[in-house]
């Protein structure tokens, strides 16, 4: 009986998919036609799937671009939770960063363009700059323990 | 002739959005209904399981499958259409091999409550209303359908029984002795008929 009933539904999967098979195989027109045939307004309807698939990719990006920004934050977070201890002065930490350019160069070459022109940046920039390479662990590997806020 | 579609599995690169948008842009009018009438009938495997999904919806999954690479386009080996095919058979056949092992009764709340999740299917969530019993009733109710459309059409009939009997068109063009012609034209009859 189970066998039988598992025939029948066999049966009907065969014939359906030797339809599908047979549907990539069609020339175009004979698509059209039996479109036409089955009710379907060719241009309309092509038009409104295009747009129902435009709008998937569309949310797909959205949804990527939104998980990317919260990684983003995440990320800008966890910078800021990460507990760094910086000289007190400006000069000092001018001073700072020079030194760990001086013993890491590829570190100049990683800094975004924002931090690149390192003399005309505020304070605050400089503050931020450090902050990260502080989360990064470079300056605990340029200065080790001791040489932080010398 | 189309290249014909091949299991995607996720392998090798994976189209980006663009590469994506691009080709559905690009898509004609016959490659939109091409791809409808084969979610159709790739759809009516589901019988009663399909739970309303229409073939624009088995399309849609598919592209949404590409895009978040559950489902690889290899733009090299397959066009889009072909590709999209693919994803389509292979998202139906999975869902049919579901249904067989489990045919546990799901409500359509649970669907939509875990469609909200974005790496569901709704296809790999699909309720299963019919029993085993009533999906093969269903079954033979639609095969015997079929075969009364065509009860005056002895070639389309044949090939019905040779599709019945698992045999694939080329297999049953041989048998038959039929052109490939014939067989088109007979093809084209089933399409038609089980469509009205």
């Amino acid at each position: 009986m189970t066998d039988d009933r598992y025939q029948r539904e066999r049966q009907l999967q065969a014939i359906v998919d030797g339809l599908a098979e047979s549907v990539a195989e069609a020339s175009d027109v004979e698509i059209l036609e039996e479109a036409q045939e089955a009710g379907e307004h060719i241009e309309e309807s092509a038009e409104s799937l295009r747009a129902r698939l435009l709008e998937t990719v569309k949310a797909f990006r959205q949804q990527r671009l939104q998980a990317a920004r919260k990684d983003y934050v995440k990320a800008v977070e966890s910078v800021r939770r990460t507990v760094v201890t910086l000289p007190q002065t400006s000069p000092e930490r001018r001073a700072l960063i020079d030194k760990i350019l001086a013993c890491r160069p590829d570190v100049g070459k990683l800094l975004t363009a924002q931090y690149r022109d390192l003399k005309a940046l505020t304070d605050e920039d400089l503050e931020g700059c450090l902050r990260h390479l502080g989360a990064l662990g470079v300056l605990d590997e340029v200065l080790g323990d001791t040489g932080r806020g010398a | 002739m189309l290249k014909k579609g091949t299991p995607t599995e996720p392998q090798g690169k994976v189209a980006t959005p663009t590469e994506v948008d691009a080709a559905v842009r690009a898509l004609t009018p016959a490659d939109f209904h091409r791809l409808k009438s084969f979610a159709y009938f790739r759809g009516r495997r589901l019988g009663p399981a399909r739970f309303g999904l229409d073939p624009e919806d088995l399309i849609q999954q598919a592209l949404v499958k590409t895009l978040d690479g559950r489902r690889s386009w290899n733009k090299a080996g397959v066009d889009f259409v072909g590709h999209l095919m693919g994803a389509i058979s292979s998202d139906v056949s999975h869902h049919g091999e579901q249904v067989e092992a489990n045919p546990a009764i799901r409500t359509e709340a649970d669907l939509l409550r875990n469609t909200e999740d974005e790496k569901s299917s709704p296809l790999d969530l699909l309720p299963h209303q019919a029993t085993n019993a009533e999906r093969a009733e269903m079954a033979k109710e639609e095969v015997e359908r079929i075969r009364n459309l065509f009860r005056d059409d002895t070639l389309v009939t044949l090939l019905i029984d040779g599709f019945a009997e698992g045999l694939k068109g080329s297999q049953i063009q041989e048998a038959l002795g039929i052109s490939r012609a014939e067989y088109e034209a007979a093809m084209k009859r089933l399409r038609r008929g089980v469509r009205r």
